[in-house]
């Protein structure tokens, strides 16, 4: 298999004077989970959005599904319908009822008909266990519910790569496990996802890869057990100590530079 | 006027319990308050005096005179009144919407283009477009504004109208959060289906409440068609209360025609408020 999902080498990007990505080299395989960590400000998230070209990289070459996205002659709109986003803060559409969240692309973008269109929904809606809300309006539901239907208007479209920014971050403590939940049973199925997140146990519960990013680049990466549970760099024991210990985040930094590598357990 | 004291609480004398003036601030309201209202009936007492009730009865309300102005102030001037706005506002609409697109494009010509003609429009008075339309024929011989009168007038309000509106949706279109973009272009749309699909049916409920106030004052911005020379079945509400008038001579067809404006504007801004505040729950 030549083709990787993605594959990135040496990105770049430059907000202006500031260099948030400093060289990025990382693929995903077919079938993976990769879930990336570091602390806020780390370009973890900007990473994300340049595979989708969200964000248009200053320099490197980004290829999803062989298909190479930094191509400028590339038609970008057909190269995003096989990628599905999940933002931080759902970003769905106000004005239409949940079902037509869901169905307006399919429509205007893949023109199925209307009727398989609302097969498709409805199918994707239960999945994610929100089919009883599909005549609400977005406002009308919690957190936790707006980001299962954000998830079922990405799955409506059969993306062979989905992304994930933050998807937890904008929920109260309570409506995480939804969402995860839903996420665990994407990967389960199969599903190649990356995920930007800073729920730790789901990554190491779920992910096939952890790739930790701190100051613009990739600190350190490997399987979940290795970069969560016996982080070779002092920067990712500091990160993971704060993240998991916050109470006693304040010595967080002294202990990462011992070494002790004392990690809590998650 | 105000409830706040008049003039500063001098500082008590040691001693004296602090907060404890000889007038309390709520006594001192109270007096300040009294005297607002004596002068306000004063000064209704003195306009009732003096005003010469019969004079204004004679030339205002004389009921056969405004009799006479039906069925026709309906009829006939409230409907040209309402085709001129209605139509202004339509092609205002669609023009202004374009140029509020082409202020947003990223094509530079379009910027300029938009910005030129909104800076120009919004800063003339909607007067002299009137005047510039019936001059129009001197410089262009042989040209015609399609629709005849009616066209002439839709057409002056349409380019004020335009100006007005191209700034509001602009400020409506920047107001839809950038996530809605996100979202849309990552689902595949192109940039111009995610404008139709997601952008701009979000913008045009955000200026709702703003364009309402635009279209009352559209509305009354159409009594200047009668600048155009309009007459007979064209009159839209001024011309008409103003030729009632000077043919009566008797001043009732103005306030006849002042009423009939307010039978439309007023609804129009209680409508307004009712959609502004349906919106600020909605959100």
């Amino acid at each position: 298999m030549a083709a990787h999902a993605v594959e990135i080498r040496d990105l770049h990007k430059s907000f202006g004077p500031l260099e948030v990505l400093k060289g990025i080299d990382f693929t995903v395989e077919e079938g993976q989970v990769v879930c990336v960590i570091g602390p806020s400000g780390s370009g973890k998230s900007t990473l994300l959005r340049c595979v989708n070209l969200l964000e248009q990289p200053t320099r490197g070459k980004v290829t999803v599904g062989g298909v190479e996205i930094t191509d400028p002659d590339v038609d970008i709109d057909a190269a995003r319908r096989r990628l599905g986003m999940v933002f931080q803060s759902f970003n769905l559409f106000p004005h239409m009822s949940v079902l037509q969240n869901v169905m307006i692309a399919q429509r205007r973008v893949l023109r199925r008909g209307r009727e398989e269109a609302e097969r498709v929904a409805r199918a994707n809606l239960d999945k994610v266990g929100v089919g009883a809300k599909c005549d609400s309006y977005p406002p009308q539901l919690s957190g936790g519910q707006q980001q299962r239907v954000a998830i079922a208007r990405a799955l409506a479209m059969d993306p062979s790569l989905m992304l994930f920014d933050e998807p937890t971050s904008a929920l109260d403590p309570e409506l995480v496990g939804d969402v995860l939940s839903v996420m665990r049973d994407l990967a389960r199925d199969g599903m190649t996802m990356l995920v930007v997140t800073h729920e730790m146990s789901f990554a190491r519960e779920v992910a096939d890869r952890v790739v930790f990013m701190d100051g613009g680049v990739i600190v350190e990466e490997g399987p979940p057990d290795q970069v969560i549970g016996d982080p070779q760099h002092a920067r990712t024991r500091t990160f993971l100590k704060r993240v998991l210990d916050p109470t006693n985040a304040g010595d967080a930094s002294a202990a990462g530079d011992e070494g002790t590598g004392e990690i809590p357990a998650v | 006027m105000t409830d706040q004291p008049m003039t500063a609480e001098p500082a008590g004398p040691a001693g004296q319990v602090p907060g404890r003036a000889k007038l309390s601030p709520r006594k001192r309201q109270r007096i300040s308050r009294g005297i607002q209202y004596a002068i306000l009936i004063a000064v209704i007492v003195v306009i009732a005096f003096f005003t010469n009730w019969s004079g204004l009865a004679q030339n205002f309300t004389k009921l056969d005179v405004a009799k006479q102005s039906l069925p026709d102030v309906f009829t006939v001037a409230l409907k040209n009144t309402i085709i001129y706005t209605v139509g202004g506002f339509v092609f205002g609409s669609l023009g202004g919407l374009l140029l509020a697109l082409m202020r947003l494009s990223s094509v530079r010509p379009y910027r300029w283009i938009a910005t030129i003609y909104i800076e120009i429009f919004r800063g003339l008075p909607a007067l002299l477009i009137f005047l510039l339309i019936l001059f129009l024929p001197l410089a262009l011989p042989g040209f015609e504004v399609p629709g005849g009168t009616y066209g002439q007038g839709i057409l002056g309000l349409t380019i004020v109208s335009s100006a007005y509106m191209a700034e509001t949706l602009r400020a409506g279109l920047q107001a839809v959060p950038k996530g809605q973009t996100e979202a849309a272009r990552s689902l595949g749309m192109s940039h111009s289906r995610s404008m139709i699909s997601v952008v701009i049916p979000q913008a045009i409920r955000i200026v709702i409440p703003p364009t309402t106030n635009q279209f009352v004052a559209l509305l009354k911005d159409s009594s200047l068609v009668l600048f155009l020379g309009v007459s007979g079945d064209y009159v839209e509400l001024t011309k008409f209360g103003n030729d009632l008038a000077s043919t009566t001579s008797n001043a009732t067809p103005i306030l006849v025609v002042g009423l009939t404006y307010l039978l439309v504007t007023i609804p129009l801004g209680y409508l307004a408020g009712r959609l502004e505040n349906r919106q600020g729950k909605g959100r």
